[in-house]
Formats: structure tokens, C-alpha cells, sequence
């Protein structure tokens, strides 16, 4: 499925569900993640996890891994998802 | 007063320039290099996109191909440029020398640019995240990495524009509204309208940094290690389909 989310920048989205469980996610869009390779771990983190848990675990994996996301928030992610 | 390195003009293709780029950064982190900044030209025009972005999804490659304008995916975040009529900066400095936050360092290192633009008798205004607006339109994006205690910003300042040109190379979020899409970025976008050129602007902006840094540059060129870092990483890393493919 592909979503485009207009959060403060563009997100681009495409993934799999399964029923409300994501199978598969990739994030593109023209927002900063600082580091930029820590993308990867949200992606992973995300797989098996369903859609109304996303923020909780987006929140969770940039306060352990010290990541600075700039253009979105992790309700964004989860209301894009949600669409 | 601190002396930081000032690098002549470059005037070479994407890839190259987004090599140098790094290879300054990487230079700069092994403390062989001070604080730099350099200003460079696009040849031929080049669309660039951010690193979380997708090539196939932000660019019409057979267009660029049948125009010749290159392409390439950047270091940095952010979103998808069309590089052709622009004067192009970019600086690499110590995290100490910026604020940590990293909008607040946005705003220092645009500010700069401000300056520089207030000292061309345009009036301009950073506008958050990263971008510098005149009269409420975009006429600067820049775009900011870290790696290992170092800043890199790189971002256009618009000589001129061709809205219609940009959007021939570029695809749009959705193609049903694309009209609807150009007609907003031409009423969002502007440019110094070709008042000024390169040169001009180049001087103008080195000294708004001298003195918003508080600093004297001086002009050296690249090592010889940036040099060879730049054309490994040119033709290992910038020239690969699997780096500008993107996400």
C-alpha cells in the first residue's frame, strides 16, 4: 500500500499489512533524520507491531537510540498509517 | 581572529560535488582541515533529492536523460532540487561551533545567509526548518547532516527560476493535481531574478560569514587526501546506481 502524509514535510509510505500488523515498511519522504542510517531501526521495530501501537513504538526506539526526527512526529506516522 | 579555509569555486557534476562534500566532512572530523566553506557550480544541471527520498518516485529520469541534466541523491535529508541557475554553498564546522539543537544551528548558519542578502539590499528572513524566504517566498533550502562531531550544511541560493523547467524533470506527489502542484511552488518560489551574478552573490555571502562567525577566511584548496577521498566515494559511492536509487 502506498500513503502519501502530509505532516510538516512530505511522508512517503509504503508497506504491508496484515490485517492492523505491519508485514513491511519503508519511510521516504523529503524530512530529516538525524542519524540518517537510524531509519532502518524504525523500520524494523515496526514490523509485527500494530497499526494503534506505532507512536508508542516510535517514541520508544528514538529516546533509546538518541534519534532526532525533524519534519514528522511519531502521531504522524501512526495517522498516516491509520488513513 | 580564527582563520577558517575557504575552498574556490568548483565547477563539476552532482556526484562530484556531493563527493567533495563528504570527503571535506570526513577531513574536517580527522581535525586535517579547519572549518570550511566553499561555494560551486552545477555543470551540467543536476536534480538532486534527499536521502530518504526515492529516485523513481521524485524524478522523471528519461527527461533528465534526454535533456542531459544529471542527478544524484545527497548526504542530507530533505526534498528534491532542481540545480541550475543557483549559487550552491556548503560548510563543513565543528559541532562546538553551532548550537546543538539543530534548528537553532539552521537558523545560525542561514543567518549568515540573511546577512548576505540584507548586504544585496534584499530583505530576507529564515523561515524553520531550514529554508529563507523573501516576501513570504522560498529563495534558499538547506539541508544538514552530523557525522562524528562535524556539520555539514549545504544549500542553493536562487539566481533565477524556471518553475515550468523544474517540474518537466520533477513528479509530483499526485500527477492529477500536477498543475494545481506548479501553479503553487510558482506563487511559493522566488529568486534574486538575475540582478546578480555568481561572483557577486559568492562575495557578498563570504563576508556576511566572516563576520556572523566572527572569523577571517582563508582561500587554500582541497588536500590531496579530500582530493582522492572525493573520487573514491565519486565513483564508489555518488555514481552508483544502488546509492541514487535512494529508498
Amino acid at each position: 500500500m502506498d500513503v502519501n502524509y502530509k505532516a510538516q514535510k512530505l511522508l512517503r509510505l509504503k508497506f504491508e499489512l496484515d490485517y492492523n500488523i505491519i508485514n513491511d515498511i519503508k519511510i521516504c519522504g523529503d524530512f530529516f533524520i538525524h542519524p540518517e542510517e537510524k531509519i532502518v531501526l524504525i523500520e524494523e521495530a515496526l514490523i509485527g507491531i500494530k497499526i494503534n501501537e506505532v507512536k508508542k513504538i516510535v517514541d520508544d526506539i528514538i529516546l533509546r537510540e538518541n534519534i532526532q526526527i525533524i519534519g514528522f512526529t511519531s502521531n504522524d506516522l501512526q495517522n498516516a498509517l491509520q488513513q | 581572529m580564527q582563520k577558517w579555509r575557504l575552498i574556490k569555486t568548483i565547477i563539476g557534476s552532482g556526484k562530484m560535488q556531493m563527493a567533495i562534500d563528504e570527503a571535506m566532512m570526513f577531513a574536517r572530523s580527522k581535525r586535517i582541515v579547519p572549518n570550511t566553506l566553499r561555494f560551486y557550480k552545477w555543470s551540467p544541471a543536476c536534480v538532486s533529492i534527499g536521502f530518504f527520498q526515492n529516485i523513481n518516485e521524485e524524478v522523471d529520469i528519461l527527461k533528465c536523460d534526454d535533456l542531459g541534466i544529471d542527478y544524484v541523491r545527497r548526504y542530507t535529508g530533505g526534498g528534491a532540487v532542481f540545480h541550475e541557475n543557483e549559487v550552491t554553498y556548503s560548510i563543513v564546522l565543528s559541532e562546538e561551533d553551532v548550537p546543538k539543537d539543530i534548528v537553532h544551528s539552521y537558523r545560525l548558519i542561514c543567518g549568515a545567509l540573511v546577512k548576505g542578502f540584507e548586504k544585496l539590499g534584499v530583505k530576507a528572513e529564515f523561515k524553520a526548518i531550514n529554508d529563507i524566504e523573501v516576501n513570504g517566498k522560498k529563495i534558499s533550502g538547506n539541508a544538514q547532516t552530523r557525522k562524528n562531531g562535524i556539520v555539514l550544511q549545504h544549500g542553493t541560493i536562487l539566481l533565477d527560476v524556471n518553475v515550468d523547467k523544474m517540474f518537466s524533470l520533477l513528479k509530483v506527489p499526485d500527477e492529477k493535481i500536477r498543475d494545481k502542484i506548479i501553479q503553487n511552488v510558482k506563487e511559493r518560489l522566488t529568486s534574486l531574478e538575475g540582478k546578480f551574478d555568481f561572483n557577486k552573490v559568492k562575495k557578498t555571502m563570504i563576508s556576511a560569514f566572516q563576520e556572523t562567525f566572527k572569523i577571517k577566511f582563508k582561500e587554500e584548496k582541497l588536500t590531496e587526501k579530500e582530493e582522492e577521498l572525493a573520487k573514491k566515494l565519486y565513483k564508489e559511492k555518488y555514481s552508483t546506481i544502488e546509492w541514487n536509487n535512494g529508498r
